[in-house]
């Protein structure tokens, strides 16, 4: 177990210690879980078509709904590998949020991403924080809904590569939650828009989908 | 020959006449229970009073058969052994039961045999007098038919002194009295029960005792008195309240249309169209579009397409059938009024009788 797990391992066991068993379960029934699976078809591009990449990336994506925020850890791993030799990299992204509803169609929030991209030559870490604002609306389909998500990311931290400038995130879709069983599925195009200081953007695009579960409501 | 034999008939005759008449006459047989108070007062005198208390009990027990005299002795004699024993409170009941048989009884000749044996035995003597003294009068109608509403079973008592009258009345088999009510009366007082038990409701029809305790301000507690008496409620003719209507017995207040609102379509169409947009922010060189972004439009377009031609299913009020719902609640409403009224009325006018039974 390394440092950062031994925190995280006590600050939980902290946590756990300062309110009482009964009151944890409590919380717990308060709790609205979903987790489940999401697979994104990612193409990296350039203005030069040579360095384009794509790749598919599978990962977990897990949420919670207690009060009235909701907290949702995604984490999704996969190649991104193109025609020119040398350029293949191994992607590890990893995104946590906590959103609250404002109105019964908006909600905003906070979110954090860390992406990793390592490849023969170098290990690239971006460290992504923003804000995030999210659209929902019925479309006359019982349980499903258009979404539309938006996030900026202002403050940020890169290790092994070249400074960013204004990284933002873009995704639209549907999503649906069966009225019947407790599952939910989600569909929709994602962008996410790098601008680097001394040279032109870089996007990764692609479509998600995701298929979850609920485990008790 | 013959004038010796009647010259000497007539003298044997006489001889056994008298002999007859003059022996001394026998003894009368000592009962058992005279026999046992003997042997218990020899067991006094010999200062056993344990043998001596279970002789005379034995003699006191009614299943013995012992006659008045020999019971008194006996209650006596078992008073002096409780008190032999150092038991006051026992000789006290024995000298209690003994005053019972003779008021007048006395243990003057027995006062060698324990040194407070008169002073205890006089002072009982003056405490079952102040009880005797201590009496009550009670008046009571035998039968009676009283109001349920507001009515009350009067009962008139007068003690011969200033003392305190507790009244209870208590219903067969029960031990909590349902009515309960005390007076310090120095001359003729009232107690009314209300027919009601302790909850308020009207008592059922049955049996009750009607129990007085007298206790003067002395604290000289009379023997209690009680009186029997038959409680019969009179039936009267009440309906049944109407339950509330159900909601089977009402219109349905709603009429459902089918509708096709704009509002998701629009909303469907405007996502779609962003996510249309996003395809020109796409990784594609050249600022090409990346088709991939359109079946995600296209998801959201046929999604909110097939919400607007299913339409939605939307409830309207129906203001008639409201209407009549309304006529038809209050009408029952009326209705489980009146007959309440009209059973509160009848329920006014029901009676109780109250007899008393057998003797005081």
């Amino acid at each position: 177990m390394n440092a950062r797990a031994r925190v995280l391992v006590t600050a939980a066991a902290l946590a756990a210690a300062a309110a009482p068993a009964q009151a944890q379960l409590g919380a717990l029934r308060r709790l609205h879980p979903t987790a489940g699976g999401v697979v994104y078809l990612a193409r990296q591009g350039s203005d030069v078509e040579e360095e384009s990449r794509t790749g598919t990336w599978a990962g977990v994506d897990v949420a919670a709904t207690t009060g009235r925020f909701v907290v949702r850890l995604r984490g999704m791993a996969g190649p991104l590998g193109g025609p020119a030799g040398g350029l293949d990299q191994d992607v590890r992204e990893t995104v946590l949020s906590v959103s609250m509803p404002v109105r019964p169609w908006l909600e905003v929030g906070i979110e954090g991403v860390a992406l990793r991209l390592e490849s023969e030559l170098a290990t690239t870490v971006w460290r992504l924080y923003g804000a995030r604002v999210g659209l929902v609306r019925e479309i006359g389909v019982e349980g499903l809904r258009a979404r539309a998500e938006l996030a900026v990311y202002p403050l940020t931290s890169v290790k092994n590569a070249r400074a960013l400038n204004r990284p933002m995130r873009a995704e639209v879709g549907v999503a649906w939650a069966s009225p019947r069983w407790p599952v939910e599925a989600h569909f929709g195009y994602r962008v996410e828009s790098i601008d680097f200081e001394d040279t032109n953007d870089l996007r990764i695009a692609g479509l998600v989908a995701g298929l979850a579960v609920r485990p008790w409501r | 020959m013959s004038s010796r034999i009647r010259i000497i008939a007539p003298g044997v005759v006489l001889l056994a006449v008298l002999w007859v008449a003059l022996r001394p006459a026998p003894l009368p047989a000592q009962t058992p229970a005279a026999r046992l108070v003997a042997q218990a007062r020899v067991q006094l005198d010999e200062l056993r009073p344990d043998t001596a208390a279970s002789l005379l009990r034995l003699v006191v027990n009614p299943g013995f058969g012992a006659g008045i005299a020999d019971r008194l002795r006996a209650y006596v004699l078992l008073g002096v052994a409780e008190l032999q024993l150092g038991r006051a409170p026992q000789a006290t009941q024995a000298f209690r039961e003994a005053l019972g048989i003779n008021p007048e009884a006395r243990v003057d000749s027995l006062g060698p045999l324990h040194p407070e044996l008169v002073s205890v035995f006089d002072a009982e003597r003056a405490q079952m007098q102040r009880v005797r003294a201590l009496s009550l009068a009670t008046e009571m109608s035998t039968d009676t038919v009283v109001a349920a509403e507001g009515g009350g079973y009067l009962v008139t008592v007068l003690p011969n002194t200033r003392a305190w009258v507790t009244a209870t009345v208590t219903a067969a088999g029960s031990a909590a009295p349902v009515y309960i009510d005390s007076v310090l009366a120095s001359g003729p007082a009232a107690f009314t029960w209300n027919l009601r038990a302790a909850d308020g409701a009207l008592v059922q029809s049955g049996r009750y005792t009607l129990r007085f305790m007298t206790r003067d301000t002395a604290g000289t507690v009379a023997p209690p008195t009680s009186r029997a008496i038959e409680v019969e409620r009179v039936q009267t003719d009440t309906f049944p309240v109407p339950a509330d209507l159900r909601g089977s017995e009402l219109l349905p207040e709603s009429t459902y249309a089918r509708r096709r609102p704009l509002a998701p379509l629009a909303s469907g169409a405007a996502l779609g169209a962003g996510a249309v947009l996003l395809a020109g922010f796409g990784p594609l060189p050249g600022g090409a579009s990346d088709t991939r972004a359109y079946a995600a439009g296209a998801a959201i377009g046929m999604g909110a397409l097939v919400g607007f031609v299913r339409g939605v299913t939307v409830a309207m009020p129906d203001e008639a059938a409201i209407a009549e719902n309304r006529r038809r609640v209050a009408e029952n409403a009326r209705t489980r009024d009146a007959i309440a009224r009209a059973n509160a009325a009848a329920r006014a006018q029901a009676t109780v009788r109250i007899r008393t039974v057998g003797g005081q």
